[in-house]
């Protein structure tokens, strides 16, 4: 049983990828002072190196038609042990919902309201994607192609807008690094943003689709996104050179440089508003993870009346526990990865694994 | 501010109260859950005092261990 009853298209969850992976494109700040002008060629490992675990996400999801990933949990390991793991993803929801919320923010803080108190934007953030997880998936995802038409037009009107500074000499060169430099960044973009898709798997009931558009939605919404991400970066750093490594936001900067004429300047706004919309959807579905799992783990059948308690916390724990975007990158590029990897891929390849081995199906595949 | 954090309130007392007319207990026990931690939080926030994360405590316990870039 799942417990938001509405559906979406196998598209809107495709769509719904993609926005999400685009929303994390602000965030190569995580690799920009460790693989410096290389991290395009980073990004391009990291994304080879995950395509298996979309396949395996894929594989779950296909394997329990019905049942989101917390119910597989409690499938497999019982409901006392399976409630424990299930505890220790609710703490992982929590916290990269609560970094989220603290980097957008901040880049509302720094670029638009310096003078509004940081708790203010906090509260109006949960206010808004509380009023979409209360409204459901459909809601939630149903502006999801706009976002991604609207994302991806203006990472190309930058790119041509900026057409005048960028140098291509700045991406070399290639290789130039220690190996441990490369594995550290491939690590952390596994982790974040290409391992979060991991949230997807508590999505994935309520999406209707068949086994191979599973596979091709998944796989899709991975690359289009990832492609994205990579276009980001790689403009980042033909525009800033050798200086991308030294920002908080690389992006903001590069789109500060952008001049069409004498009068037309500071369109960075047009960036930021594009990044505040991506970045709520980000929170939004993060947010409405989080609820379904707190409902899961405590056998809910109804979500609704916990979404503003939830939003409480988070708004509460955002501002005490995550203080600063530069404090999530400290813990994005050091300590992170290696907690985060676990649940989002060695853990649900466990799942996946035991599953196989003791040929656990969801009931409804059982019967076919 | 207090206009936002009233609106908040108000919204939050309006689904508490199908919580306790229907008698939910569960769904307010699990409420309490997040509210008083939230609580204890916004008290800390007041006075100014930023606590550790946990992510931040795992990944000084995994530097001891030697598990770091």
């Amino acid at each position: 049983m799942t417990i938001a009853e509405t559906k979406i298209s196998g598209r809107q969850f495709m769509y719904s990828i993609i926005c999400f992976i685009q929303a994390s494109a602000i965030l190569n700040a995580f690799i920009s002072n460790i693989t410096y002008q290389e991290s395009w060629l980073v990004v391009i490992f990291a994304f080879i190196i995950f395509i298996p675990s979309v396949f395996m996400y894929g594989a779950l999801i296909n394997r329990f038609k019905d049942k989101n990933l917390i119910q597989i949990v409690i499938q497999i390991f019982g409901p006392i042990l399976g409630r424990i793991i299930s505890v220790i993803y609710l703490i992982f929801f929590l916290s990269i919902t609560m970094f989220n919320i603290t980097d957008l923010t901040d880049i509302t803080k720094t670029s638009m309201l310096p003078t509004t108190p940081y708790i203010i934007l906090v509260m109006m953030c949960i206010l808004i994607t509380a009023w979409a997880v209360r409204s459901g998936l459909r809601v939630l995802t149903i502006y999801s192609k706009m976002y991604v038409f609207l994302a991806s037009f203006i990472i190309i009107l930058s790119i041509i807008f900026l057409f005048n500074v960028i140098e291509i000499g700045n991406l070399f060169p290639i290789f130039s690094l220690p190996l441990k430099k490369y594995v550290q960044g491939i690590h952390i973009l596994n982790a974040i943003p290409f391992g979060e898709l991991v949230v997807f798997l508590l999505i994935a009931p309520n999406v209707q689709m068949n086994k191979k558009q599973t596979y091709k939605y998944f796989f899709l919404g991975a690359s289009i996104g990832a492609f994205s991400f990579f276009l980001t970066v790689l403009r980042d750093i033909s525009v800033l050179g050798e200086t991308f490594g030294m920002f908080v936001f690389p992006s903001l900067v590069a789109f500060r440089l952008i001049r069409i004429t004498e009068a037309i300047t500071r369109i960075e706004i047009l960036f930021i508003v594009i990044l505040i919309i991506l970045l709520i959807f980000k929170i939004s579905i993060l947010y409405y993870v989080t609820v379904i799992t707190v409902s899961q783990i405590f056998n809910l059948k109804k979500y609704k009346n916990i979404v503003l308690s939830v939003g409480f916390f988070l708004m509460t724990a955002a501002i005490v526990l995550s203080a600063n975007s530069i404090q999530h990158t400290l813990a994005a590029q050091n300590g992170a990865p290696f907690i985060w990897v676990t649940l989002q891929i060695i853990f649900p390849f466990i799942l996946l694994l035991i599953s196989l081995i003791f040929n656990i199906k969801s009931p409804k595949e059982e019967s076919k | 501010m207090i206009v936002i954090g009233v609106i908040y309130l108000l919204i939050m007392i309006m689904d508490f109260y199908p919580i306790i007319k229907h008698k939910k207990v569960k769904h307010l026990i699990i409420n309490l859950m997040f509210i008083i931690p939230g609580l204890i939080f916004l008290f800390l926030a007041a006075k100014g005092i930023i606590v550790k994360s946990w992510i931040t405590i795992i990944w000084e316990f995994l530097k001891s261990l030697g598990i770091s870039y």
